[in-house]
């Protein structure tokens, strides 16, 4: 049994403990790879799980919008055109940004 | 709400509490000022909101032989022509604020919290990176606060 988080590494209010059970040869394991790389367990294991979690965000193509609360209902309104942007530019620009905050 | 258009434009550089998410709230504006790009103004019903980027300093980690789809990273000299140190741009995460003081800090300063402007030639760069991300992600989900819509 190992714990990850708070309770060992870097304690902070923003950290979570958890507990994790592995097998004894991969909890073995782990801790010769960790001690190689001069992490703690826990530290090694964090690392692999923001690992993961970037090839997920990277495999399912997902794009993070924060929407202020005064905007969550708002529709998506008209691009302000800039002084000296062509119509292709602008046209383009509208575009990629509807896109981007999800709308058609 | 402001109803007539804001002086932050499209290609500044602009001082915002953009809202990080977790540990802190994601709807909720981020706990310190924070420069993040503007890649446009839209209107809205009762006045504007502004569109931004995230960036953060130094180069995209864990360092490799390339950056993700929508990443861009500013090193050294690139950073300098913006007064600034190296940092990196991420497209694909986005805020869209009202320009209000409780997300733009410094609205009220003369400079409305704008520390550098991106010329013509990098906004094109950065429009261009943009297009791309959404020309090659065609399935974009959207992450609005904690809640992912497909």
């Amino acid at each position: 049994m190992m714990q990850t988080g708070a309770m060992t590494e870097n304690a902070s209010q923003s950290r979570t403990g958890i507990t994790v059970r592995l097998p004894p040869e991969i909890r073995d394991r782990i801790q010769h790879v960790a001690a190689a790389e001069r992490r703690s367990i826990a530290g090694y294991l964090h690392m692999l799980i923001e690992r993961d979690l970037r090839a997920r965000d990277e495999a399912e193509r997902v794009i993070h919008v924060f929407t202020a609360p005064e905007l969550q209902d708002e529709p998506l309104g008209t691009l302000v055109r800039e002084d000296d942007e062509t119509d292709e530019g602008y046209a383009s620009r509208a575009a990629t940004l509807r896109a981007l905050l999800g709308g058609q | 709400v402001t109803v007539v258009p804001p002086a932050i434009r499209q290609g500044d550089f602009v001082l915002t509490n953009f809202p990080f998410g977790p540990p802190d709230r994601p709807d909720r504006p981020g706990p310190a000022p924070h420069v993040a790009y503007c890649l446009g103004v839209k209107t809205t019903r009762t006045g504007f909101e502004l569109i931004l980027a995230y960036t953060s300093s130094g180069p995209w980690r864990p360092p490799g032989p390339s950056v993700p789809l929508g990443v861009i990273e500013f090193d050294r000299a690139a950073a300098r022509a913006l007064n600034q140190k190296p940092f990196h741009m991420d497209l694909r995460v986005l805020a869209r604020v009202p320009p209000s003081l409780s997300w733009l800090p410094r609205l009220e300063a003369p400079d409305c919290g704008v520390i550098a402007r991106a010329d013509r030639a990098l906004r094109d760069r950065i429009n261009a990176a943009a297009e791309q991300l959404v020309r090659r992600r065609a399935e974009v989900k959207i992450a609005i606060g904690s809640t992912l819509l497909d």
